[in-house]
């Protein structure tokens, strides 16, 4: 998509929630642990994006909807516990493994989670961007409008105290 | 820990593939390695959770289109043309290309419609509404779009949530009307428990049996009850039934009903706390209903009604 194109042209628009919305609501639900607000949000982020359209510039846009989706979320959810649940993509290997190996591999990820759920909020967030998202520290501190050190900074965090909840591994 | 990985960037470096081969060496190297791989390779397998994101289009689709302006400038129509029928074409592949994706269900002006939805739930559209959901998601996320008026009988599950432009509704199992058109959305519940959340507000309300929840262009909820003797909407047994509301309102209901066209003078718009109701089956009882007790007159002209004083 090219950067010189209308935010208010409806094609790039569609384009834009194509492309991004995937993400933004992946950002709400790290945050929330509630997958019906991270849906709610953002619709509600691109409505208003599209009400604003002639004044946010298509290049402005995704920070645009990250600050609209952070203010309709406030602090709402902050004291609330997250309980987030993915999928596991499988890997194909793992079927050849012995039963023992298996089980500790399933009991592994469980505790993964819980440690997950468990980080605050700040490095949840950057922790999932990346390990999901696939983000790069770069473009996470743009979205999360931080500075790329304080991002790798959460990341490194991230993973001392994952590290330390999960024991022995 | 031996290491300089307490360093505070180290880790996201090393995840990053950024640090220098004498680092990762030595990280490579410690006993710590191997469990931060483990924690690297099993979390870089994670997915979210799947989610409705071509309902989600269509949701905001349907609020994104302002109402059409009549247009009134009368020079020079062929480029309009030509841009017209270039927006049209694009307009026509994204209805395609969300059509293709969810299955759509309307009841037509003069009809009514029964859909038993995947999950069991069972749904009722009034005239001049339509509902639209994914079919092969359905039984797990029970989520759907709706324009205009429909009663819903929600077989118990999960959460189930009614979309639309005004805003949210979501129940557990229940019996509730949602109905949203012209800047209008209401919430009628019959039984359970309904959370009723606008387009425009992050709060949710709680709707109880007898709950009567609306709101007129994004503002405030308002509140009333319901007629306690009623089990259902009045429009199921063939009737349409008010309790305080613009008389432009019922207007619009008799034309959805009746197929017909209404014209009236101005200052009915005025009248908002319209109390009855009409049958479904016999216009010139509902026309006389209607706007005899408000004192008007009407002459029918084929589809068309003249109202006046």
């Amino acid at each position: 998509m090219d950067n010189t194109d209308s935010t208010c042209d409806k094609s790039a628009f569609r384009q834009l929630y194509e492309n991004f919305s995937d993400r933004l609501r992946n950002f709400v639900y790290y945050k929330t642990g509630r997958a019906e607000i991270a849906e709610d949000t953002v619709q509600e982020s691109f409505l208003r994006l599209w009400k604003n359209c002639a004044s946010v510039p298509y290049p402005k846009a995704q920070q645009f909807l990250y600050t609209v989706a952070q203010n309709l979320l406030r602090d709402r959810f902050k004291h609330e516990k997250v309980v987030l649940k993915f999928r596991h993509q499988h890997r194909e290997e793992a079927s050849a493994e012995s039963p023992q190996y298996l089980l500790e591999e399933k009991e592994f990820k469980q505790k993964l989670e819980r440690a997950i759920n468990a980080l605050p909020e700040g490095q949840r967030l950057v922790f999932l961007m990346n390990r999901i998202d696939k983000r790069k520290y770069r473009e996470i501190a743009e979205e999360l409008g931080i500075s790329q050190k304080a991002v790798e900074k959460r990341m490194h965090q991230a993973l001392v105290t994952l590290r330390k909840e999960l024991g022995k591994i | 820990m031996e290491n300089n990985y307490n360093e505070d960037t180290f880790l996201a470096r090393w995840l990053s593939g950024d640090l220098s081969e004498a680092e990762r060496q030595t990280f490579e190297a410690s006993e710590e390695y191997r469990a931060y791989q483990k924690i690297a390779e099993a979390s870089a397998e994670l997915r979210s959770p799947e989610w409705q994101k071509a309902a989600g289009w269509e949701a905001l689709e349907q609020q994104m289109n302002p109402k059409p302006k009549p247009q009134v400038r009368r020079r020079q129509l062929w480029p309009y043309a030509v841009a017209a029928a270039t927006v049209l074409l694009l307009i026509a592949f994204w209805f395609w290309g969300s059509a293709s994706q969810l299955t759509r269900v309307g009841a037509e002006l003069a009809e009514q419609k029964q859909v038993a939805l995947p999950d069991g739930s069972q749904v009722w559209l009034n005239a001049g509404s339509e509902i639209a959901y994914d079919a092969t998601a359905f039984a797990s996320s029970r989520q759907l779009n709706l324009r205009g008026e429909a009663y819903f009988e929600v077989a118990r599950g999960s959460q189930f949530t009614v979309r639309s432009a005004g805003g949210a509704v979501r129940v557990l199992g229940t019996r509730f009307v949602v109905y949203d058109r012209e800047e209008k959305i209401e919430v009628r519940c019959y039984a359970g428990k309904v959370g009723l959340r606008l387009a425009a507000a992050a709060e949710e309300a709680v709707l109880l049996p007898g709950d009567r929840f609306w709101s007129e262009g994004g503002r405030a909820i308002q509140r009333a009850k319901l007629d306690p003797e009623a089990a259902g909407p009045a429009w199921r047994a063939g009737e349409s039934r008010f309790d305080l509301v613009a008389l432009v309102e019922v207007i619009r209901e008799l034309e959805r009903q009746y197929r017909i066209e209404v014209q009236y003078p101005p200052e009915l718009a005025e009248i908002n706390d319209y109390r009855g109701g009409f049958p479904h089956d016999d216009l010139e009882t509902a026309l006389k209903l209607v706007f005899s007790a408000v004192g008007y007159q009407y002459r029918i002209d084929q589809n068309r009604i003249e109202v006046y004083r």
